[in-house]
């Protein structure tokens, strides 16, 4: 091994713990909070929904729209090649789909006749949702190989 | 438990036919579920059960023979290896040679004079605490299934919007601060609309009591938290801090209403 | 992390495994003979084809014979076996236009003959098969893998290529879909409906 790269890994893993140790800095913090104020005005706003959404298909409608808003911004992030927005971003995405909106949509399944009005409606909702996943998920950079497998795997649950 | 949960349940089992105990006392005591399950092990048993056509052209039969008689013609194998499997494990000269190999790179390292640019490795990048927040808010609203789940985990993302903006006080322009009371507002709305809009059915008078006193207090709670925040902030803070108070207080005020309304 | 365990390895298949390697020819017969009938039903449902399923059965067990050397001892052969005619029917899949055929007339149960079936089992069993076979390829295979198969879900997530958590959510949704088609198909012989 080069004496560079040894140094290398010895910084990284004083950089990990380092990070794991302390707290973001002031100037992070607002810079972050400046970074994502539209992106919180809609989930606050989509929590309300979701707090309101007593059916299920109201129920899947509301995670689909709050999961679009987080795809899209990751779409931003991935075009101004901000890496770590991606990847801070992108896995509340995947969060947000796996275990808010796929469930949601299989509890809609369940008790939804497919050909009634509120079929009708799943239907575009799951639709939605996978040309978001789609979307999101061509943004990615290449790097985001572990990302862009988690979002295929839950495209395919969404057919 | 409840009915729709139970019956996903059993059908996520790796037999359904085999009820677990968890279930067993609320199936025995559901007609609805009771039903369900029945049906689930009854397709169970008829899936094990397929009809499958017979092999059309006795291929197992030749194949046996072919390989007794070492007739048959094998494809080549290229191997690629699979996730989990045929990986090749090290030998223990291999692993004594990279043992080695390390030595006598780290030798190499401490002998060197050369000063060489050292690479910069970039910390891990500081994530917003809030978004997550706010993003875990928002999945256990989609997995709420109770008015009650979902008026608790609501007052929670006030809660936590109420303590953000203590902690951006510092630090934040007025701006800023302003969008957090508004975040806030849009909340502690949300409950207080929300508690309107529990059906009658859906509680007991004491839980529905029990509801209203918590949302209550967690409010005032956070009214209180801010009102104390303003005082110790800027100037530029405060506008904001106190309109987190004045939400806070008319959510109160608003919720106690519909207790004495509902007579709860 | 898996839910369950993978399952003891089986002492006579590791004999038998181990002679075949050797070239021990009756050692590759014993491993054809226990795997050539169940895995020819598994490709049978997935390609509703029983020529296609008895073709596909052969090549399969050619290329496992063949690929032998780079199966790891200990391991689990039957997923194993399964990986490969599962990946032989997805090739077929690509390459060819498929043609569904209707299940011919001359079904026989696995294990028991139609004709000792009750009236009402033969007609549900009818039934079901139509409707499994109306699953999506992936729900169909993982169900079956499951419940005729006995796979775990671990297992048949090997034989699929993809992770048990997806493996146990495929078997959930393609009963939740059976569930909904079928309810009135399934309620036991002699209940009436709505009871």
């Amino acid at each position: 091994m080069t004496r560079t790269a040894l140094t290398a890994v010895v910084l990284a893993s004083l950089a990990a713990w380092a990070g794991a140790q302390g707290s973001t800095s002031a100037a992070d913090k607002l810079r972050l909070h400046r970074a994502n104020r539209a992106l919180l005005t809609d989930l606050v706003g989509s929590g309300v929904r979701l707090a309101a959404a007593d059916q299920p298909v109201t129920r899947a409608e509301a995670c689909q729209q709050t999961a679009r808003a987080v795809g899209l911004e990751v779409r931003r992030a991935a075009e101004a090649n901000d890496e770590d927005r991606v990847a801070e971003l992108g896995g509340h995405f995947e969060v947000l789909v796996r275990d808010g909106l796929v469930p949601a949509l299989t509890d809609a399944d369940g008790v939804v006749p497919a050909d009634s009005p509120e079929g009708v409606r799943l239907r575009a909702v799951r639709a939605g949702a996978a040309a978001d996943l789609d979307a999101t998920a061509a943004a990615l950079p290449a790097a985001d190989a572990a990302l862009r497998a988690k979002l295929a795997e839950l495209r395919e649950r969404l057919k | 438990m409840t009915c729709q949960s139970v019956q996903a349940r059993i059908l996520a089992l790796p037999d359904p036919r085999q009820l677990p105990d968890a279930f067993r006392a609320h199936v025995a005591a559901c007609p609805d579920c009771t039903a369900y399950w029945k049906q689930a092990a009854r397709l169970e048993a008829l899936v094990a059960a397929l009809p499958v056509p017979p092999a059309p052209a006795g291929k197992k039969t030749t194949f046996l023979e072919d390989l007794a008689a070492e007739a048959l013609v094998f494809p080549k194998v290229t191997t690629t290896p699979s996730r989990g499997w045929n990986l090749p494990r090290p030998s223990v000269k291999a692993l004594a040679g990279l043992a080695a190999a390390l030595l006598v790179g780290v030798g190499v390292w401490s002998a060197t004079k050369t000063v060489k640019p050292v690479a910069v490795v970039k910390p891990p990048a500081p994530r917003d605490a809030l978004l997550e927040k706010v993003v875990q808010r928002n999945v256990a609203l989609a997995k709420a299934r109770t008015p009650n789940d979902r008026l608790d985990v609501l007052a929670g993302l006030a809660e936590e919007l109420a303590s953000e903006s203590r902690g951006l006080a510092l630090v934040a322009g007025a701006d800023d601060m302003r969008l957090v009371a508004e975040w806030f507002r849009t909340a502690s709305d949300g409950v207080v609309e929300q508690a309107g809009r529990v059906p009658p059915n859906a509680l007991t008078p004491d839980q529905r009591r029990a509801l209203l006193a918590r949302l209550t207090d967690r409010l005032a709670e956070a009214g209180r938290a801010a009102e104390q925040a303003a005082t110790d902030s800027p100037p530029h803070a405060q506008p904001a801090l106190r309109s987190i108070a004045d939400t806070a207080r008319d959510g109160q005020t608003k919720l106690r209403a519909l207790a004495a309304q509902q007579g709860a | 992390m898996s839910l369950e365990p993978d399952p003891p390895a089986d002492a006579e298949e590791e004999y038998w495994l181990r002679d075949a390697l050797a070239g021990d020819r009756t050692a590759s017969a014993r491993l054809v003979e226990r795997y050539w009938d169940r895995l020819y039903r598994w490709l049978c449902h997935l390609t509703r084809d029983r020529h296609a399923a008895e073709d596909l059965t052969q090549e399969t067990f050619l290329k496992a014979l063949a690929a032998l050397p780079t199966f790891r001892p200990g391991s689990n052969f039957r997923a194993w076996l399964f990986r490969i005619g599962h990946n032989n029917f997805v090739n077929l899949k690509r390459a060819t236009r498929r043609t569904r055929h209707p299940l011919p007339d001359d079904l026989t149960a696995a294990g028991t003959g139609l004709a000792e079936l009750a009236v009402e089992d033969r007609e549900a069993l009818a039934v079901v098969a139509e409707a499994v076979a109306e699953l999506p390829p992936d729900f169909r295979s993982a169900l079956l893998l499951r419940v005729e198969e006995g796979l775990s879900f671990r297992e048949v997530a090997k034989v699929l290529g993809t992770t048990e958590e997806t493996a146990r959510w495929r078997v959930f949704k393609a009963r939740q879909k059976l569930m909904k088609v079928l309810a009135p198909e399934l309620l036991p012989p002699g209940a009436a409906a709505g009871e």
